[in-house]
């Protein structure tokens, strides 16, 4: 897993051009956080900087308005 | 005049009429300031992700519309003088307007109803010039991408595979990405 070169992960967004990201997509918002809720990291995602700033805003918005939660305990 | 989307959500336990009243009474606040209803989604109830105000389910109504600034001050005062709306969230839309435009047209009967209850309200609505902006901004918004609610389902069948998989897996034990988080040696920019 760890060895020498990995391959360059190809942003999920600009591969599919999707260009808005909706924050009441739970099930699309769901692949990016971790089971506690945590967003995953843009090095571990492979998302390009603006559609993680982009990705990021939308579970921020998720969370307030109780789509997403904030923190979870292990199981859900 | 920007588009806005503003979403909020009340008591489900509340009888339909009641639900109906909340959901119009934020419908007729956009249009009798001026505002332009261009979508209503009602969302319909849905688990909350948390608990608020004790309650975890929540009935979700989300509306798109175009409005002046001064707008905004009016939907926040209401919002938070209202008790039925437990969250709200009025933000910049910035989703493809084409596609909401095209779904308004199919439902486009209710924001000229609306027009006429802010005329008969007397408040400085100009349902003429309302009227025309719905030929003239599809011409603007139709260069973009005609993706919006789409966008979810490529990304979803692409992305499910070997996520889905790791998602299950993660109920018991923790998904195999999860170490590398803390792990900053892994950074492909480094």
């Amino acid at each position: 897993m760890n060895s020498g070169k990995r391959r360059r992960k190809i942003c999920r967004f600009c591969e599919n051009s999707i260009n808005y990201i909706d924050y009441k997509d739970e099930r699309m918002m769901r692949r990016f956080i971790t089971e506690r809720g945590k967003i995953i990291p843009r090095r571990i995602s492979g998302n390009c900087a603006r559609h993680q700033r982009k990705l990021t805003q939308a579970i921020k918005r998720g969370r307030h308005m109780a789509i997403l939660a904030y923190a979870s305990e292990s199981f859900r | 005049m920007r588009l806005y989307e503003t979403t909020f959500i009340v008591n489900s336990q509340a009888d339909d009429a009641s639900l109906d009243r909340q959901v119009k009474a934020i419908s007729d606040l956009i249009s009798n300031n001026g505002g332009r209803i261009i979508s209503e989604d009602r969302i319909g109830t849905r688990r909350l992700a948390y608990q608020i105000k004790g309650l975890s389910q929540g009935y979700y109504t989300s509306i798109i519309f175009e409005g002046a600034t001064t707008l905004l001050p009016i939907l926040d005062r209401h919002y938070r003088l209202e008790e039925p709306y437990i969250r709200y969230l009025t933000i910049l839309y910035e989703g493809d307007v084409a596609v909401v435009k095209e779904e308004a047209e199919t439902t486009a009967e209710k924001p000229e109803e609306k027009q006429v209850i802010a005329e008969v309200a007397g408040v400085e609505e100009k349902p003429e010039e309302a009227l025309e902006q719905p030929a003239e901004a599809p011409v603007v918004d139709a260069a973009e991408e005609p993706v919006v609610t789409e966008t979810a389902s490529p990304i979803e069948n692409l992305v499910g595979a070997p996520e889905e998989e790791e998602a299950e897996k993660g109920e018991v034990e923790p998904p195999p990405q999860e170490p590398d988080v803390t792990r900053f040696d892994d950074d492909d920019e480094l």
